[in-house]
């Protein structure tokens, strides 16, 4: 895209700055005039050019405003493009981690913030900026010194403005604490409300809330401060830039070398430009925001990226499999979340990874779909290392089920299409019926155009979850990736709900990321991960003995693809 | 942020940008009144600064001496001054006044929220014994929403936009008023002017909003598909499938830009005919004033006063009509936070309320008997009988009974539990199986108080529970809700919330009975480390063992444990069931969870089955753990 022009925006604005400045100048030049009683015909074109400029200042106003608003709309468009070109390389894995869908959509706030301040800052400096050169112009003409008079009135309220707002930035820093310990008391007391009244302490929530009102109020109270000290301090530099302007002209006066009209025409144009300063503090306000989220889209550019060639091969052989072998991934701020981890998972078979958190286990899920790189050691899929292959075969080897499946605000039959769009109506009904679906499916009046996702229809987790897995069968992946899939369900519905996903899983290879310690029931072999990465390392020299093996290991080929392998038959995996 | 519904501006509430049950709330009319008094101020300084610059400009029309400037420079400095003065007093004065406001409709909100978490649905007088089924309680997130960015967007309206709207009247007004002073002629211009104002701005917005709605409509369509794909990234990649959508942004990007120029362009012509009517008038009054100066019908520092004065009566008029959409946004998240407190005649008892059921004043007022907790917050509610209640017996010394209870949920066409009974003899440990979403947590809370048979009783010692005073009945109880929840203080507060003054070491005898010894002794400050924001993150597995350390700690005569040994592995599991049972040997309780070693502490077991509660017996259950 070609860099936008900027002139449309600042020309009318320069314009409206102009006829601002001029409406002022000639109005006071008129009335001051026509005291002196001088033939009307020599005041006919003040009064046409007042009317001109009164006109002409709402025009060119409005032209501003559209000028300014299409260049920060297409500097959004600019920006959302290049957001999505940061953080498609990065997401999950380098980018968020376990952060929750809606922290994406919260960089896109951060676009929004930045071609706002954009807009914003662009009227109000053309404004500010604008009609202090036209205001001083005016009165350099009339009498030199008396430009240079204005212009450092102008200065004035502009520095006080600008010097006050680099104290805010601390203040809206405080506030974004307390915000976040507020969120967190509100959620953990509402949670704990039952537990308070049986044990008849809800006056705890008043003094914790008190506690919080009280923070709450000293930091809003600093930030009125200091806004009130902004707009204060600019109205006060203002007054005394007036204040000078006025005596600069009345002592020019009082030498001779201004004319009563001209003095009016001097004080009104600069009344009129010190006027406009009082939109400086609010326009510098969301400058700052626009530098944090500035600030924000600039950290993520500096995280690590994981690009992904953009052809390679496109049959491999092993299909089902993946393995890593001694993979270590170093992730940004430079945490070890794997440690030389070896683990396969032979085709068609089902291994289980267990561990503590932050032992690493969504970091391997990761590095085996290539979403994040392994500094040492290497990831395959199907045999091949994962850094070779492109994201369209990383997809067929590898389907993916993370704690919390994203469903599209689509339909039902787009959202199952998302792994893949050929499906035909038959496929999808085929693939809700394997996953558990089928009675919750015939029970929908609108079946696969149902609307999902925000504003559609509400489904309980175990179904979403559900929906996302029949989603990854309909791609067609041979190896399932299932990284806590049950999780964020209520435990008892996990403990159904995960059998049953193994269950549909049935025929394909699975690697199961869970908690439940129930899994290793499901599954022929569990690998536990020990907390931390240096005990990890322990295991990587173990190797593949370090881990558990069930009592009913798989041979290193494993069953051939579509062999029985229920939960039922599947051997415990107990010490 | 944003609260997400309040992003609509052209949502039904914005229709009136002013609710009366704001004004309602004692706090935010008294911080109305003064935001708008100081903002009244500043038209004095106007008026101030006019009438010096007049004097001086007009002074100057002849030689004259600095001595006669001195007067008037001060008057048009003061001018400034009030200005600024009133500005820093005004943004001070809206930060107290919003946070006292938002601190009472706060704790409102959250007193709401536990209530709705705690307390049984109200029974309607008509049918005795009948339940009428309440909405669900909000999620905590919900809340935490809410009273967070739902109270924030609602600080600006506050603060800001309902002032502004109050000063568009008033100061204008005001003004005029000082222009009439001045000059009669430029005050009937300004007047009807200042009339035509709204008028214009209502027909130019109106044929801007019809022209625009439409396009508007496709720009936050626009919106909220980004908002998907931002958020489905992850998705899209694993699927391979973010090429396409890229390709996809880029169009509706080019696309985008061609239909919101278009969108924009009626959009601001509603401010064009305002911007040229506000700087229309002041050639208005300018042009007459000059022809009228020629004849001598009026004097030269009227004349130039009036015109300093002109620009700024229509300031505060464009100044709350561009606050008009933050408006929106604040009514919006106002109403939802009025409707979920339902707050009392929205304000007429609201401070004193607030005063008395949140001891906000140091937090440690004595829980006054005129103040009494949440038993006479329920019995306060409309339609309950406001009889005597009775205080509960000990249900170590008495049977605790489910008599053929029936509970049903609105929105579920089957009742939860049908016909249920179920005994606890004191000093029996019960354990409750069943599938999930059966109903097994409906059981605890009925046994706490929490949830009202629509038929059948709950009862204690042959007293229905219904007739029994709750926070009686509590007093004997410990209780393991299955989200628990901690508050952010310390280790050690948050335990004896189950018994207050607890000495340490019973804090470490109930840790060790669940095995969290060593878990604490990890923690820097051990006990005394903090939980919440900033403090320690616990994983679902440490929550789960400080919540059971918590409920064992209380010397209860009843136990309710909803699932206390969930998100632990094995180990963990057997630990904490041979704590759970020495700590309540002699004591009766009734133990919730759908794994079967819960079983082996319990001497009985019983199972949910069909909507009813039955006795299993051991051979039964152990051949259901083997399958």
């Amino acid at each position: 895209m070609s860099r936008p022009r900027l002139w449309p925006a600042l020309l009318p604005g320069a314009l409206s700055a102009l006829s601002g400045v001029g409406l002022l100048a000639t109005s006071g030049w008129l009335i001051t005039r026509a005291s002196e009683r001088p033939p009307v015909l020599s005041l006919c074109v003040a009064i046409g050019a007042v009317q001109a400029f009164s006109l002409g200042r709402g025009i060119f106003r409005y032209l501003q405003r559209l000028g300014v608003h299409s260049l920060s709309l297409e500097r959004l468009g600019r920006l959302r493009l290049q957001l999505f070109d940061l953080l498609e390389p990065r997401v999950p894995g380098t980018a968020t981690g376990s952060e929750p869908a809606s922290a994406l959509s919260g960089f896109l706030a951060d676009a929004d913030a930045l071609a706002q301040g954009l807009a914003k800052g662009l009227s109000t400096a053309t404004d500010v900026a604008g009609s202090i050169v036209f205001a001083s112009v005016l009165a350099a003409l009339v009498e030199p010194l008396l430009g240079l008079a204005v212009l450092g009135a102008g200065a004035g309220p502009v520095a006080v403005a600008w010097a006050v707002s680099r104290l805010a930035a601390r203040s809206e820093r405080e506030a974004a604490a307390g915000r976040a310990a507020l969120a967190n008391l509100v959620t953990e007391t509402v949670r704990c409300a039952r537990e308070l009244v049986v044990y008849g302490r809800e006056d705890l929530v008043g003094q914790q809330l008190h506690e919080v009102h009280r923070r709450e109020a000293s930091v809003a109270v600093r930030r009125a401060w200091v806004s009130g000290l902004a707009r204060a301090g600019t109205a006060l530099a203002a007054g005394a830039g007036t204040v000078g302007v006025v005596t600069a002209a009345l002592v020019a006066r009082s030498s001779g070398r201004l004319s009563g009209p001209a003095l009016a025409a001097t004080v009104f144009g600069a009344l009129a430009a010190l006027d406009q300063c009082s939109s400086l503090p609010a326009a510098l306000a969301s400058r700052e925001a626009a530098r944090a989220a500035h600030g924000r889209i600039a950290s993520l550019a500096s995280l690590p990226a994981v690009p992904s060639p953009t052809w390679g091969p496109s049959t491999p052989a092993a299909a089902g499999e993946g393995a890593l072998e001694g993979a270590e991934v170093v992730l940004g701020g430079g945490v070890r979340a794997l440690n030389g981890l070896s683990l396969r998972v032979p085709a068609g078979g089902r291994v289980a990874l267990t561990g503590p958190s932050g032992a690493g286990k969504t970091t391997a899920v990761h590095a085996l779909l290539h979403f994040v790189e392994c500094s040492a050691g290497r990831a395959t899929l199907g045999g091949l290392d994962v850094r070779g292959l492109t994201r369209a075969s990383i997809a067929r080897l590898a389907g993916w089920l993370p704690d919390e499946t994203y469903l599209f605000a689509a339909s039902l039959g787009d959202n199952l299409r998302t792994g893949c769009p050929t499906a035909s109506d038959a496929e999808c009904v085929e693939a809700l019926r394997r996953v558990g679906l089928a009675g919750w499916f015939a029970s929908l009046p609108d079946g696969l155009a149902t609307p999902l996702g925000a504003g559609g229809r509400p489904l309980s987790g175990g179904e979403a979850q559900r929906i996302g897995l029949a989603r990854v069968l309909l791609s067609g992946a041979a190896l399932l990736l299932l990284d806590e899939p049950t999780s964020r369900l209520d435990p008892a519905t996990s403990a159904r709900v995960l059998p049953e996903l193994l269950g549909a899983a049935q025929g394909r290879s699975v690697l199961v990321v869970s908690h439940d310690p129930g899994v290793a029931r499901l599954v022929d072999q569990v690998v536990a991960l020990p907390r931390g990465a240096g005990a990890a390392a322990q295991l990587g020299r173990q190797g593949p003995a370090g881990c558990r093996w069930g009592s009913a290991p798989q041979s290193p080929l494993g069953d051939p693809p579509g062999h029985g392998g229920l939960p039922a038959t599947a051997a415990t995996a107990q010490p | 942020m944003r609260v997400p519904d309040g992003r609509n501006p052209s949502s039904g509430v914005a229709k009136r940008p002013f609710d009366p049950r704001l004004a309602r709330v004692p706090v935010v009319r008294r911080g109305l009144v003064a935001s708008v008094a100081l903002g009244l101020v500043p038209v004095g300084g106007a008026v101030a600064q006019a009438v010096g610059l007049a004097h001086l400009i007009a002074g100057a029309m002849r030689p004259a001496s600095a001595a006669h400037w001195v007067p008037w420079l001060v008057l048009v400095a003061s001018g400034f001054a009030l200005q600024a003065l009133a500005a820093l007093a005004g943004d001070v004065v809206a930060a107290y006044t919003t946070s006292a406001a938002k601190a009472g409709l706060r704790s409102h909100l959250v007193a709401a929220a536990v209530r709705s978490r705690s307390s049984p649905p109200v029974a309607t007088g008509g049918s005795p014994g009948r339940a009428r089924p309440h909405a669900p309680p909000l999620a905590p997130g919900e809340v935490a929403v809410l009273a967070g960015p739902g109270l924030d967007a609602l600080d600006v309206y506050v603060s800001r936009c309902l002032p502004d709207l109050v000063l568009a009247v008033a100061a204008p007004v005001a003004l005029l008023a000082a222009v009439g002073a001045l000059d009669w002629v430029s005050f009937l211009v300004m007047a009807v002017t200042l009339v035509l104002f709204p008028v214009f701005g209502a027909l130019a917005g109106r044929s801007s909003l019809a022209l625009g709605a439409e396009r508007w409509r496709r720009v936050e369509q626009l919106g909220a598909y980004l908002a998907d794909v931002f958020q489905g990234m992850p998705v899209l990649r694993a699927f391979g499938r973010s090429g396409d959508q890229r390709e996809r942004l880029a169009e509706l990007n080019r696309s985008l830009s061609r239909s919101t120029a278009l969108a924009l362009r009626s959009a601001f012509v509603s401010a064009l005919v305002l911007d040229t009517l506000a700087s229309l008038s002041v050639a208005l009054v300018a042009v007459p004033l000059g022809l009228r100066l020629l004849t001598g019908g009026v004097s030269l520092p009227a004349a130039l006063a009036v015109l300093v004065v002109a620009p700024e009566v229509f300031v505060p008029v464009r100044r709350a009509t561009a606050e008009f959409h933050e408006s929106a946004e604040g009514l919006a998240a106002m109403g939802r936070i009025l409707a979920v407190a339902a707050i009392p005649g929205a304000g007429t008892v609201a401070e004193a309320d607030v005063a008395a059921r949140w001891p906000n004043g140091a937090g440690a007022a004595p829980r006054s008997p005129a103040a009494p907790r949440t038993g006479a917050a329920r019995r306060a509610e409309p339609g309950t009988a406001p009889g005597p209640r009775r205080v509960a017996p000990d249900p170590k010394e008495v049977a605790v009974a489910l008599c053929g209870v029936n509970v049903s949920f609105p929105g579920r066409a089957e009742p939860v539990l049908e016909g249920a009974d179920l005994v606890i003899a004191p000093g029996e440990v019960v354990a409750l199986v069943g599938p999930s979403g059966a109903g097994k947590s409906t059981v605890v809370s009925l046994l706490a108080g929490f949830q009202v048979p629509s038929r059948g009783a709950v009862t204690v010692g042959g007293l229905d529970l219904a007739e029994v005073d709750l926070p009686s009945w509590h007093r004997w109880l410990a209780y393991l809700p299955e989200h628990p929840g901690f508050l952010p203080a310390t280790v050690a507060d948050n335990l004896r919330v189950a018994r207050p003054g607890a000495p340490e070491e019973e804090l470490y005898r109930a840790l060790a009975e669940v095995g969290a010894i060593e878990l604490v002794e990890r923690w820097p400050g051990k006990l005394k480390a903090r939980l919440g924001a900033g403090g320690l993150r616990l994983s679902a597995g440490e929550r789960q063992r400080l919540a059971l350390a918590r409920a064992l700690l209380r010397p209860a005569s009843l136990y309710l444990l909803d699932e206390p040994t969930v998100h632990l592995d094995e180990a963990g599991e057997g630990q904490a069931l041979a704590g759970l049972r020495r700590s309540v040997q002699g004591r009766s309780a009734l133990i919730v969870s759908h794994r079967p070693a819960v079983a082996q502490v319990a001497d009985r077991v019983v199972a949910l089955r069909e909507r009813r509660l039955v006795e299993v017996s051991a051979a039964e259950l152990s051949a259901r753990v083997r399958s």
